[in-house]
């Protein structure tokens, strides 16, 4: 099967103060549609450095990715917004709902930025993602409202409900209890299986890697096994 | 712009303490400064009243000759049909009153020392429903006493040590150039709210000038009331046409408008409203300061949701946006609540105005104090009120706006 995203010699190097720190150094990596995908290694190894590259919303020093056999090196920052808007959604570590909005117009938001659908049809879209996570009845509440793992349910169901092709997730589940983090999991294995959503997500869980279908680890920014089920 | 909007109008309320603040302050501000203007322009408009009021009427009408010689009073050149013009003029509804007089130069003596005066001889009673002249005297605006009777400035009788119910001799030329001079009684000393007439003031009625000056009915001046009116330049226009009809039907009559005279008054009054327009220029600095600290403080405390708005596919450019709309909404309600509290201080000014005279009684301000200044309603001054506070708002934020959308992303998402 053809990849969906390729890596190419990704290299990834910061600055800091005086001295250099390499996050990514050479990493190769093809990972085909439908794919859930587990990144592990400690602290500080390059797993959300990878990420961000793969969601261009940082570049890397040199290597390139290439989407769907496209490369993303040399876009414009509006290309690269467009880019994001309709192919990659992120779930983030600390849900990063937006306070002022409701748990509906949370999930609707990808929607409107993409500005593809009607109202209507955005409303009928957002509930139904919102009822697949399990929060129907809940769409009025605001964030503040809601418990850690509610937020990230919401913050799944904002990530899914414009049917991205890639969903990033940065350590989703590590501000959840185990009990809430194997719901969050159940969730997405649910939604990769049913709408063949390819899953990037880093993990320090044991729970999450558990359930992931290939692992790949990073220690000190170079690629050190990846491993399928 | 829908989500934007929605976006940007709860987080301005997100903070209300802060908002409220920057918001209260603006009004403050404005409001002040609409408040302000009304006062000064009721101060030009007092000036205004005190010459249509006092002296000059809302249209004097001359002969032409008279007014080119106005300098010297002329006593040869008056008008030939007062009484048929009174009548044509009373024609227009917005004329109140007519009145006529006639004005004279002389001298004034005390019996020991003498001064030039310029003299006005009037009707009393019809004098009385043009200029209001009768409310600030003290005695009585012509009596009913058999005497010869004149009216005098407090001002210039004070001068000449004179008191109420003094004699003093007046002397001029009269109609036929023969000097002449008669003994006047004073019965009525006016403490108006215009010093030239309080310092020179003189006023004798037709009945004692008709024989001192040997008038045979001749009048120099025909003066007209006109209703009031309470925006300025409506009684400028006013005057302006009764002044246009009247010279089109009298050929060989000049007739002087108030919007003439009051339109060389405020062009005077424009150095004053130079100093009201930086008074608007620094309310607006602060009110600008205000907003960009208040946006600033916004993107500050919103740093990841900015980072997760780029992430899920915002252009920079809709990032600036949203905080310009911030921006613009805290410009906006600042705005409207100026012109609430300016409308609330303008109203108040305009019909209860400000009692100078209570407030000021005894103290020397150095310009003469009386009754109450009221506010002058001036419209234009909240629409500007509305497009300044506006465009300061969002010139204010456009620099914390810029600043949202050039963070960097991811740093952005890492921010705590």
């Amino acid at each position: 099967m053809a990849a969906i995203l390729q890596l190419d010699k990704v290299t990834k190097t910061y600055r800091k103060g005086e001295n250099e720190v390499h996050a990514l150094v050479g990493v190769d990596l093809s990972i085909e549609p439908g794919e859930f995908l587990a990144i592990v290694g400690p602290s500080g190894s390059g797993k959300t450095t990878l990420l961000n590259i793969v969601g261009c919303l940082d570049s890397p020093t040199s290597g390139g990715v290439l989407y769907n056999g496209t490369p993303l090196g040399g876009l414009k920052e509006d290309q690269l917004s467009e880019y994001r808007k309709k192919h990659i959604s992120f779930i983030f570590q600390s849900y990063n709902l937006i306070p002022v909005l409701t748990v509906r117009e949370n999930v609707e938001l990808p929607l409107v930025i993409e500005r593809k659908l009607s109202k209507p049809e955005v409303r009928a879209r957002a509930d139904k993602v919102i009822a697949e996570v399990g929060l129907a009845g809940l769409e009025e509440r605001y964030p503040r409202e809601l418990s850690g793992g509610q937020e990230q349910r919401v913050a799944i169901a904002r990530a899914l409900v414009k049917d991205p092709y890639i969903v990033l997730a940065d350590e989703p589940t590590a501000n959840l209890d185990s009990r809430m983090a194997e719901e969050i999991v159940d969730i997405m294995r649910e939604i990769n299986r049913t709408r063949n959503a390819t899953f990037l997500f880093s993990t320090h869980d044991a729970l999450v890697q558990k359930h992931a279908r290939r692992i790949v680890t990073i220690r000190d920014g170079i690629v050190h096994s990846d491993e399928r089920k | 712009m829908g989500t934007l909007f929605k976006i940007a109008w709860r987080n301005v309320w997100r903070h209300g303490k802060r908002t409220a603040l920057t918001i209260v302050t603006m009004a403050f501000g404005l409001g002040l400064y609409i408040g302000m203007d009304s006062m000064l322009k009721g101060m030009d408009r007092g000036g205004l009243d005190n010459i249509v009021n006092l002296s000059d009427s809302s249209v004097r009408v001359t002969t032409s000759k008279y007014e080119e010689e106005r300098g010297s009073f002329p006593l040869e050149y008056g008008i030939d049909d007062p009484a048929a013009l009174e009548s044509s003029i009373l024609d227009d509804p917005r004329v109140m009153a007519v009145g006529m007089r006639t004005r004279f130069v002389g001298s004034m003596s005390n019996g020991t020392d003498a001064i030039p005066v310029l003299a006005v001889a009037v009707d009393p009673v019809a004098d009385a429903k043009v200029f209001t002249l009768p409310e600030f005297v003290d005695g009585t605006w012509f009596g009913d006493v058999g005497e010869r009777q004149i009216v005098l400035g407090s001002g210039l009788a004070a001068d000449l040590g004179l008191r109420l119910g003094d004699w003093v001799t007046l002397a001029a030329r009269t109609r036929y150039e023969a000097r002449n001079a008669d003994d006047f009684r004073i019965v009525g000393l006016i403490d108006s709210t215009e010093p030239a007439i309080n310092n020179s003031g003189v006023y004798v009625s037709f009945e004692d000038a008709e024989g001192f000056l040997e008038l045979e009915g001749l009048r120099t001046e025909v003066v007209v009331k006109m209703e009031h009116r309470v925006n300025l330049k409506d009684a400028m226009a006013d005057s302006d046409a009764l002044a246009a009809r009247i010279e089109a039907a009298n050929p060989g009559l000049s007739a002087q408008s108030f919007g003439e005279v009051g339109r060389q008054f405020l062009e005077l009054a424009k150095a004053k409203s130079k100093g009201v327009g930086m008074i608007i220029v620094v309310i607006m600095l602060i009110s600008g300061v205000g907003i960009a600290n208040t946006i600033l403080m916004s993107v500050y405390s919103r740093v990841r949701e900015i980072g997760v708005l780029r992430a899920f596919g915002f252009t920079p450019r809709e990032i600036s946006r949203l905080f310009l709309i911030e921006g613009g909404i805290i410009g906006f309600v600042g705005s409207v609540a100026g012109m609430v509290v300016g409308l609330g201080l303008d109203l108040y000014m305009i019909f209860v105005g400000f009692p100078l005279e209570s407030l000021f009684k005894g103290v020397d301000l150095g310009m003469p104090i009386w009754g109450t200044l009221y506010g002058e309603w001036n419209p234009e001054q909240f629409a500007v009120i509305a497009v300044v506070g506006i465009l300061v708002s969002l010139v204010s934020s456009r620099s914390p706006a810029r600043r949202a959308s050039r963070m960097e992303v991811t740093n952005a998402l890492r921010f705590a």
